[in-house]
């Protein structure tokens, strides 16, 4: 049965390795967020940037006026 | 802004490119979801398959599924891709031409799928049923797609790219890599191909596609576009930024591993489906704290859920985001898989997650830019919520009537009596009890598909009441690759080395054998530590690297692509790797020096035949396999009703898997030798007269169309190259046996006065279900002589 024959395969260690990799990465991040992050008017700003483009009422309108407004 | 010394400039976005990604994204809606309706009106109502085969269910669930996710989500994603990433980069797209080609190139690819599935012409791999010529357009409508996004990225004008980039860009390197690994395959004709991957190992990248097109499809880019627009809507910053960062990396490192859950219990490996399991459980956390993100962004701005239809739509999204990705981990436990795997259950699933989740985004997002597009308000909220409310509903009565029927179907599939047999033996009594549920899902999705109309309407009269607007703002012009430092620099720092480092031990630790591999591991914890030590005493420089990281374009794509490519790697190169080493004969001597040959030599399989090859070929053109799974779980009401288990064996040569994802149907791994050549020609030209209930389409076609022995040919050797064992005597017989498998079947019917020609397609597929669960079945008494 080749279902064993995967089983017994020296290749799945490689999940294994996979999942330390992914621990770390995810230990690292987590570290970075909480840790390394204090710079709270950086954060601030970065999390507002969609908000940076309210200035867009200096576009115009091509064609004819807007009716509703 | 920047200090008032900063250069400014004048920015003029391209929203024309935004208008016309927004229509077709309505129009394309309206077509997949009616095409929705009519398909679950055939599984109400055979009679809706009208008789015609380029109608037929098999053929146009394709249809509605690929409108649904690349024409409908698709477009919208572009549109709202283009919107927000001129105003998070605060820059025009890079190159007009490119982005009219993307549009252009895009349609084309609809159009194409339009034409090409009611024809038949598929690949038959879910999600991914485009033929060649089709998957060449989309990878270069997608290499445009990312030039033009690269480059509008490197010509950008804000020094921080937005957590919704981030998501973009994870996107659209995933998806490339997606589409191509799940696309290789050789063509035999303009319209046909075999993938080059089989059986197991096709079963296995299919599923790492197919679920990660819902992943990278269907998940991150809306994921980016609430990052943007639910901030807009709520004109609230992001509830966390921090909490952005984790739910980024942590969802696509994640999600990329878990493709195995939709096998569990099939002839793929156990470690697999366990590794696919475990992954997919582990996506709980992201997912939830992506959706918490979102709806927290709307604290203090909860009081215009009660007047904006468009943060309706938002939360009802999120929300939905969140109850599906409970469910996907909840359905990805094997025992739970084990109830709700095959059933209507997951189609509920799946349409809580199109219907909710990206629909309700992608409608939450048109009526929030659309008005914006055409500088005016929305011609009518009221028509907006009216929308929203018979939307919500609509979703209900899917999502709901699915998950009972799935469940119901799950039990009844399994119900033992006391005698430990099958209590409901006669399958079709399962799909009859579920009649008033499809009922109530046809009435669902046809009320969500007519208020599709009622967005229609609003659109149409928006742009009537406003004009086109153009808009242009001032920004800093400034230089934002991050911030001076090169790629190679930032790649080759001491942060990138530690990570590099651990990256290449845990390599090491891999490749190392018994007695070596424990000092790999050492070095890999003393490593760690030393990451850890050296980024406690050096937290700033740490903190200064991420942060250029995050604003340094090709630096950030590498890292999500390696993030990706991890996961990706460790599931599928050991299987391709394994599968290669399943023997194509196993004689007494094998057996003699590894005993355990003895079972695997049980279940080695012969080539089909070419009349079976052809009648597979044409059973993958219409779509059997959307309500025909061929995989029999190790489960003993499956065995009592299908036969032996499947072994993984069974299907190495199959090109492409058909182990299936959905039984309407009965499983037909071992159908063969079930019923004889007539009861198949009676239940093809008109399944109700061999099963009264049943709501599956008919096939006269088959009698009155043939197969081209030539092409066959041509087939089998394509599969030869692939591995498939024929041999060059297999070649020369190839016509002769094709013909008189053929003529015995004719003759057979003929004598139950039936006539079918020996070359129809009707004579093929009877071929082709005989053979299924047995070795190949006789030709001519004069062939099998030579």
């Amino acid at each position: 049965m080749f279902q064993e024959f995967y089983a017994k395969s020296d290749l799945l260690i490689w999940p294994l390795v996979g999942l330390v990799i992914f621990l770390a990465i995810f230990l690292g991040v987590l570290g970075y967020v909480f840790i390394g992050l204090k710079n709270k008017d950086k954060v601030d700003e970065i999390a507002a940037l969609p908000l940076d483009d309210e200035n867009e009422t200096d576009g115009h309108v091509e064609g004819r006026a807007q009716d509703n407004e | 802004m920047e200090a008032t010394n900063t250069q400014m400039k004048t920015v003029v976005y391209d929203d024309s490119i935004v208008r016309a990604f927004s229509v077709i994204t309505i129009v394309w809606g309206v077509v997949a979801l009616l095409a929705g309706a009519l398909i679950a009106a055939q599984l109400s109502f055979w009679q809706a398959n009208f008789g015609l085969e380029w109608l037929s269910f098999g053929r146009l669930r394709q249809l509605h599924t690929n409108a649904a996710i690349f024409a409908f989500v698709g477009n919208g994603m572009f549109a709202g891709i283009y919107y927000s990433t001129q105003r998070l980069l605060k820059v025009r797209m890079a190159n007009d031409f490119l982005s009219w080609a993307n549009f252009w190139g895009w349609q084309l690819v609809i159009v194409a799928a339009a034409i090409t599935y009611p024809l038949g012409l598929t690949q038959g791999k879910e999600y991914a049923e485009l033929i060649w010529p089709i998957d060449l357009l989309v990878v270069l409508v997608w290499v445009i797609f990312a030039i033009n996004f690269f480059w509008t990225l490197a010509i950008r004008n804000e020094k921080n790219m937005y957590v919704a980039i981030w998501f973009y860009i994870s996107t659209i390197v995933t998806i490339a890599v997606l589409y191509i690994v799940n696309n290789l395959q050789i063509p035999t004709s303009l319209t046909h191909s075999y993938p080059i991957f089989g059986g197991v190992q096709d079963a296995l990248v299919q599923w790492w596609y197919g679920h990660n097109a819902v992943a990278f499809f269907l998940t991150t880019p809306p994921l980016g576009l609430m990052y943007y627009f639910l901030v807009k809507a709520a004109e609230r910053p992001v509830y966390s930024y921090r909490l952005s960062v984790v739910h980024f990396w942590s969802l696509i490192f994640i999600y990329i591993w878990a493709g195995p859950h939709h096998l569990l219990y099939t002839a793929l490996p156990d470690w697999a489906q366990t590794l696919g399991m475990i992954f997919s459980v582990m996506l709980w956390a992201p997912s939830w704290g992506g959706m918490l993100n979102g709806l927290l962004t709307l604290r203090g701005a909860w009081d215009k859920l009660r007047t904006d239809p468009v943060i309706k739509f938002f939360v009802v999204a999120v929300t939905f985001y969140g109850m599906s990705t409970f469910e996907g981990p909840l359905l990805s436990i094997k025992s739970v898989s084990a109830l709700g795997h095959y059933t209507d259950w997951i189609i509920g699933h799946v349409h809580a997650g199109a219907l909710g989740w990206n629909g309700f985004m992608t409608f939450g997002i048109l009526y929030w830019m659309w008005p914006r597009l055409y500088g005016t308000k929305l011609w009518s909220n009221r028509l907006a919520e009216a929308h929203f409310w018979i939307g919500t509903v609509a979703i209900l009565m899917y999502v709901v009537s699915m998950w009972v029927g799935g469940v119901s179907q799950g039990l009844f599939w399994r119900a033992l009596d006391a005698e430990g047999f099958l209590k409901y033996p006669d399958f079709i009594e399962g799909l009859t009890n579920s009649q008033a549920m499809y009922h109530t899902r046809l009435l669902g999705g046809s009320l969500y598909a007519l208020t599709t109309l009622l967005a229609v309407v609003n659109m149409i009269m928006t742009a009537r009441q406003g004009s086109p607007k153009t808009v242009s703002v001032q920004v800093p012009a400034r230089k934002p690759e991050g911030d001076g430092v090169s790629a190679l620099a930032l790649l080759t720092s001491m942060p990138m080395l530690f990570i590099g480092g651990i990256l290449v031990m845990a390599l090491l630790f891999g490749l190392a054998g018994d007695m070596v591999s424990p000092i790999f591991l050492a070095a890999l914890l003393i490593l760690f530590i030393a990451t850890i030590i050296s980024y406690g005493t050096h937290q700033r420089k740490w903190g200064e690297w991420y942060g250029l990281v995050e604003r340094h374009a090709l630096v950030f794509t590498i890292l999500s692509l390696v993030a990706i490519l991890i996961g990706g790697a460790v599931e599928i190169i050991p299987t391709v790797i394994m599968s290669e080493k399943v023997p194509t004969e196993i004689t007494d001597e094998m057996i003699a020096e590894n005993p355990e040959l003895a079972e695997t030599a049980k279940w080695l399989q012969k080539p089909y035949s070419p009349l079976e090859l052809a009648g597979r070929d044409v059973y993958v053109s219409e779509g059997c396999y959307v309500c025909h799974s061929q995989m029999i779980r190790p489960f003993r009401h499956e065995v009592l009703r299908y036969g032996d288990y499947s072994r993984l064996e069974e299907s190495i040569y199959d090109h492409p898997f058909q182990w299936g994802s959905k039984r309407t149907g009965l499983d037909l791994a071992r159908v063969g030798g079930k019923y004889d050549n007539l009861w198949h020609y009676l239940h093809l030209m008109d399944p109700r007269s061999t099963s009264p209930e049943s709501n599956m389409p008919t096939y006269t076609h088959f009698k009155t169309q043939t197969v081209d022995p030539q092409v066959t040919l041509h087939r089998m050797k394509t599969l030869a190259k692939l591995g498939v064992p024929y041999t060059e005597e297999d070649f020369d017989l190839a016509i002769q046996r094709f013909e008189s498998q053929g003529q015995m079947i004719s003759d057979y019917l003929a004598k139950n006065d039936v006539n079918v020609a020996p070359d129809s397609k009707m004579a093929a597929v009877i071929a082709y279900l005989q053979r299924l669960g047995r070795g190949p079945q006789p030709t001519a008494p004069e062939v099998a002589a030579q």
